[in-house]
């Protein structure tokens, strides 16, 4: 769109405007172009490391071009953010639970604990402010956990 | 082909989810009572603002699949959004997409495009149904309707600027201590 072309000449001028990457996936994922969005977060990871936001946001859109590699890739980038932070991060392990799901065909033991800690981690969180929506989230996540597969 | 009936607290909860975020586009769920040849969309889930991905709309319809399965009679029925450009009255690839993966749960689940030009206007939504692979404005023999009093919740709701504490599942993602079904407002509406 003309949009999307204007921001590509302001990025082929100035490579680390950080506002024009993140303008132009937004406007990626508006149109579905996933794929596109995808490179655009890469650049915005390498320009700043240090916030799991944006992991976070790559993870989803990996998870939501789908297939395996990308599934895989969403679990390694969902598990970064996590390590730089646990507190809140509500989106990351919902969508390691997710991607934990999806990979079920390949469940190791690995996989499986990681889920259960996801699990736990959510339920704790819930716990601790009291929420009335505690009962459901868990049995939500019990109908996603992988079982073990050869 | 049923009916549809729009509650006042549906229509206006995703009416302030509308207004609380108007640069951007919004949507959520639509969950009510199915009779014979009457829907009623008795709640709006409001779900996100400006863009989305996957993950976390599965979860929010995991979450709401399960509130539905413990209320017994109540069922996912729609699916409604605004789109973020005023002159954009279409229905877009994404939301045909989420409305379709809507109608498995009812097969015949509605989707209301908010009007951006007339939001606060009675009744400012447009209403599609499927039809073949298109959602498209229901025949004329079709009835929708939005209960009586709707309008004038809203106005009120508005002269009190609760648009600012409607909490859609992005915000409950952001903040754990933030209702997404948001009774509190449920509860000023029953008044």
């Amino acid at each position: 769109s003309a949009a999307s072309d204007v921001y590509k000449r302001q990025l082929e001028i100035f490579m680390s405007d950080i506002d024009a990457w993140q303008e132009l996936a937004d406007l990626y994922i508006s149109q579905q172009l996933y794929q596109y969005a995808g490179f655009c977060y890469e650049e915005l990871i390498l320009a700043s490391p240090d916030n799991y936001h944006l992991y976070v946001q790559y993870a989803e859109i990996l998870y939501t071009i789908g297939g395996s590699e990308n599934y895989n890739m969403a679990l390694r980038y969902y598990s970064y953010a996590l390590e730089m932070s646990e507190d809140n991060n509500l989106r990351a392990f919902y969508g390691l639970c997710l991607v934990l799901h999806q990979l079920k065909g390949f469940a190791s033991k690995d996989n499986i604990r990681l889920f259960d800690l996801a699990h736990q981690k959510l339920i704790d969180f819930y716990k601790s402010v009291g929420s009335d929506k505690l009962s459901i989230v868990d049995k939500v996540l019990k109908k996603l956990k992988p079982t073990e597969t050869f | 082909m049923p009916n549809y009936e729009i509650t006042p607290t549906a229509f206006c909860k995703l009416k302030l989810h509308a207004t609380k975020y108007p640069s951007q586009a919004v949507n959520g769920l639509l969950i009510g009572t199915v009779k014979k040849d009457k829907v009623t969309i008795q709640e709006a889930f409001p779900l996100f603002h400006g863009n989305f991905c996957l993950p976390m709309l599965e979860i929010a319809l995991l979450q709401l699949e399960e509130y539905c399965g413990e209320q017994k009679d109540l069922c996912l029925v729609g699916y409604y959004h605004a789109n973020e450009l005023l002159e954009n009255n279409d229905v877009t690839a994404v939301a045909a997409a989420i409305a379709d993966k809507i109608q498995s749960y009812y097969e015949h689940a509605c989707l209301i495009l908010i009007d951006n030009k007339a939001i606060i206007k009675n009744p400012g939504i447009k209403f599609y149904v499927k039809r073949g692979s298109s959602w498209i404005v229901p025949e004329d023999k079709i009835l929708w309707t939005v209960q009586d009093n709707a309008h004038d919740l809203l106005n009120g709701a508005l002269k009190q600027n609760l648009q600012h504490q409607i909490v859609d599942f992005s915000h409950h993602l952001d903040d754990i201590t933030k209702d997404w079904f948001n009774p509190h407002l449920t509860k000023k509406f029953s008044k």
